[in-house]
């Protein structure tokens, strides 16, 4: 690309890229341009802007929170939390759950990734199974990610060179604005960028923007306490929506849904009916357990904007766990008109239609959740398919379709228990305790109880009293459980 | 050969051990252990704290020791072949039985547990021989009740009833035989019998949920409803998980008219017994009922890979498929269902009127005809007044017909 051939001068050139949204290009171009002149401030404002406009992202969106900020957390107040009043819940959830502690919807909400799971063996297993990522990621999350994968790319085409640029003297000119979230949004230099912006308000104390990018960074750096107040300092200032959301994030973070709660609420009467607002409240009740309150917001939040995907999956979650099937149906249906059927809408619709005593389309919809699947959602969809295969007497089927869920994944807990009580329908004793000790080594207290039960029918009573002892222990009181225990305690006695 | 000394301390741990203070027991013993006076007896008391504890692998270790020591006690030996039984060494155990029958020790107990053991590795006519004989030595209500079992697996049920009537003699107060004695006589289709049973059972346990359940569902069949509900209330405080409770209580609201709570019912029965056939085929009748012949359709063949011999599953599955207009492959189960059960007047009752329902009139007019000359006569077809009522109706659809 040269100056003859379109007849611009390379800055025009690049100016018309960043228009067409060909960010890529415009970062080029000013590349070339500042190699030749580094002081090109034209340039270099042209490529900030470029940068900034290629990791984009929705503020509301973005907080994830990684398993080294949770380690090194230091803002906890309290290590055992009042139910209610905390997202650790340590009650042993009826639901499904993601591998991070929520509700299967079919929408992976951000922020829910990465938080930790509060059972005990969930615990174990993000120390030591998943040998890929044991080390945790530490600090930033995905705001640093972002960073440094841009960061790597523009290096290689020649990086604006900031050790030569001294943010003071940015802090009074427009262009500073434009470095600012430059460097917090794609080079990541967080500390740089509150500097910048405490200087700025050293110079003019109520700038909107700059309290704003102030609060942010120190968000970034984790320090809560200091973004807290300064996100106070811009919501007097200037309040909106999206600075609610991103103030929310702190008491989130924090572990205090119900500071997070009342946040939204003044967010609310502010701007009442803001869809944005009221789902992150649902949200927050949602993870809190309180599913009629979750629901009634879930509906409002539709009510103002009926395509908002989040609030249907989660809709139709909530009405699937409530036994209330068409509704879910409905709603997982509308999912799928709206083109945003991933393989776990079709599986929930699958599910749907299962519980409708609907089969065969149950059937079709698990077919059709399998051509996108990754291999997590691939073994969940091939385990339904042998609950839909159970429900109509399909024995061989069901086996086959467990047989496929261990190959994707062959933890599986529920399949591994699945197949042993399948055995054991067979006759084969062996081979279901086979299954049942290999399920014993993941979560629920299901596989210790079968196996209690298989080793008391063939008579090996001390195992059997071992594995309910053990049973009782994780679940006190379970009915089975009790049961068997005070038969053996007779047989001991006699 | 013991001392004086060792004397008093057997004394001792036998003390301590008959009036239940185990922990003291075991930490004399292990005092005894360090101080080297161990003796045999103290080993034995261990062991015998130890299989209480639910430790049964060391207690058996420990009378291993005590037998070592002294290879002719009976009552040591009895004691191991015990722990073995409990630890699942079913044929090891019966080779120690077998050592004490040549001591010439013939007590109930190791006759009873002989028989247990024999009954677990599936040597019945013997294990049959051992409660026999330990019922010789000495009656008791347990021996009763093994052999009354084993005589039910081996499906020998005159010869069970016999069983339980000597021991109703027996102990004619003890709830629990009451109840077995009732269940197995429901089983055998004397249901008046079975439910004087059963309520004798409740007088001398009022809250026993299986006998709850199984006289609640006595009166379900009879046709009181309430009754049996309120008695289902009962049984689902204690037992929330019994499939059978859900199923039960399923098909009352379904004789109430409801359903749908018929439905939630049975799809909680179904969730926690996933291979009874029998809540499957309830599933498939409310389904019927609701006017829903494709879902009833699943449910039913669910039923039938579950249960392949039971006639009533392929009749309704004949009914359903008529609905659903598939010809050949309802014929198929009708045909099915009479090939289990030939004189039911129900089945060739519903593959005439499905076969009418087709459009076959003359292959349903044959068949009516071959259902008349069966029973000589519209009105006594089975009995039932719906049956009866039914042919009556279809026998004014084939007289308007011809005309």
């Amino acid at each position: 690309m040269n100056k003859a051939q379109n007849g611009l001068d390379l800055l025009s050139q690049a100016y018309s890229c960043y228009r067409r949204h060909k960010f890529d290009d415009a970062v080029e171009i000013c590349t070339t341009l500042l190699a030749k002149n580094s002081l090109d401030q034209a340039a270099f404002v042209l490529k900030c802007r470029a940068a900034n406009a290629m990791v984009a992202v929705d503020r509301t969106d973005i907080d994830e929170e990684v398993a080294g900020d949770t380690l090194l957390d230091r803002n906890a107040a309290t290590t055992t939390a009042r139910v209610g009043t905390t997202y650790r819940r340590t009650s042993t959830a009826a639901r499904p759950v993601t591998k991070s502690g929520r509700p299967v919807t079919g929408f992976m909400r951000p922020g829910t990734q990465n938080r930790m799971a509060s059972g005990r063996r969930q615990q174990m297993k993000t120390a030591t199974a998943r040998a890929g990522t044991a080390r945790p990621v530490t600090s930033g999350g995905r705001v640093l990610r972002l960073g440094t994968a841009s960061l790597a790319t523009l290096q290689r085409e020649g990086q604006i060179e900031l050790g030569s640029i001294d943010p003071h003297s940015y802090a009074s000119k427009p262009y500073g604005r434009i470095l600012a979230d430059y460097l917090i949004d794609v080079s990541g230099e967080t500390s740089r960028a509150t500097e910048l912006a405490s200087t700025a308000l050293g110079l003019k104390e109520d700038d909107v923007f700059w309290c704003h990018r102030h609060a942010r960074a120190l968000y970034n750096l984790g320090l809560l306490q200091e973004a807290e107040t300064a996100y106070k300092r811009v919501l007097q200032l200037a309040p909106s929506v999206s600075v609610f959301m991103e103030a929310a994030r702190i008491p989130v973070r924090r572990d205090q849904p119900l500071a997070a709660k009342e946040l939204y609420d003044r967010g609310l009467a502010v701007f009442p009916g803001s869809p944005s607002l009221i789902l992150g409240k649902a949200r927050v009740e949602d993870t809190l357990g309180n599913e009629a309150e979750a629901e009634k917001l879930f509906k409002a939040v539709i009510r103002a904007d009926p395509t908002n995907l989040e609030a249907i999956a989660s809709y139709g979650a909530n009405a699937f766990y409530s036994s209330r099937y068409e509704l879910a149906l409905q709603l997982f249906t509308r999912l799928v008109h709206m083109d945003a059927a991933v393989p776990a809408v079709w599986n929930n619709l699958a599910l749907c239609y299962h519980h409708i005593c609907q089969p065969d389309l149950a059937l079709q919809a698990l077919q059709r959740a399998l051509l996108g699947a990754d291999s997590d959602a691939t073994a969940a969809v091939w385990y339904n398919t042998a609950l839909v295969a159970l429900a109509l007497g399909e024995h061989a089927l069901a086996r086959d379709a467990l047989h496929c869920t261990l190959q994707t994944d062959p933890a599986h807990t529920a399949a591994l228990n699945c197949l042993g009580v399948l055995e054991l329908q067979q006759g084969n004793d062996e081979a279901a305790r086979q299954a049942y000790m290999a399920a014993s080594e993941g979560d629920g207290f299901e596989p210790h109880l079968n196996q209690a039960l298989l080793a008391y029918k063939t008579g090996r009573v001390e195992k059997a009293f071992e594995l309910v002892k053990g049973v009782l222990e994780d679940v006190p009181g379970e009915e089975q459980a009790t049961q068997l225990e005070a038969r053996i305690k007779e047989d001991f006695l006699l | 050969m013991a001392t004086c000394a060792d004397r008093s301390a057997n004394q001792t741990v036998y003390n301590l051990y008959v009036r239940e203070r185990l922990d003291e027991c075991l930490s004399l013993i292990d005092v005894m252990e360090s101080a080297g006076t161990l003796t045999e007896y103290a080993i034995f008391i261990k062991g015998l704290i130890f299989r209480r504890q639910g430790k049964i692998a060391q207690s058996y270790s420990l009378f291993e020791q005590v037998v070592e020591l002294n290879p002719n006690n009976a009552s040591y030996l009895k004691q191991m072949a015990r722990s073995a039984t409990l630890l699942g060494l079913h044929s090891q155990a019966i080779q120690l039985y077998g050592r004490l029958e040549e001591l010439k020790l013939d007590d109930w107990e190791s006759w009873y547990h002989k028989g247990s053991c024999l009954t677990f590795v599936q040597d019945y006519d013997a294990a049959r021989e051992a409660f026999l004989r330990a019922n010789d030595i000495e009656r008791h209500l347990p021996t009763y009740l093994k052999l009354g079992k084993l005589c039910v697996i081996v499906e020998d049920y005159q010869y069970a009833i016999k069983v339980y009537t000597e021991a109703l003699g027996f102990a004619p107060l003890d709830p629990g035989l009451l109840r077995t004695v009732g269940l197995l006589k429901l089983r055998l289709g004397e249901t008046q019998e079975a439910f004087q049973l059963l309520g004798r059972s409740l007088v001398y346990d009022k809250r026993a949920p299986r006998t709850l359940l199984a006289a609640a569902s006595v009166m379900q069949d009879s046709g009181d409803i309430d009754a049996a509900l309120a008695k289902y209330r009962a049984v689902a405080a204690q037992r929330p998980q019994s499939a059978q409770l859900w199923s039960n209580i399923g098909l009352c609201f379904l004789s109430q008219d409801q359903p749908f709570v018929a439905l939630q019912c049975l799809r909680r029965a179904r969730y926690l017994a996933p291979f009874a056939w029998i809540i499957a085929y309830n599933q498939g009748l409310v389904h019927v009922s609701l006017g829903h012949p494709l879902a009833a359709y699943h449910q039913l063949r669910a039923a039938a890979a579950l249960k392949p011999d039971y006639a009533p599953i392929f009749g309704l599955m004949g009914v359903v498929l008529a609905d659903l207009g598939d010809a050949d492959n309802c014929l198929a189960a009708f045909d099915r269902a009479l090939e289990f059960d030939p004189d039911s007047a129900e089945i060739r009752l519903n593959k005439t009127i499905a076969l009418f329902r087709l459009g076959r009139d003359s292959a349903g007019r044959a068949a009516w005809a071959g259902l008349q000359s069966r029973w000589g006569g519209e009105s006594d077809l089975g009995g039932s007044p719906e049956v009866s009522k039914a042919a009556k109706q279809i026998a004014k659809y084939i007289s308007i017909n011809r005309q």
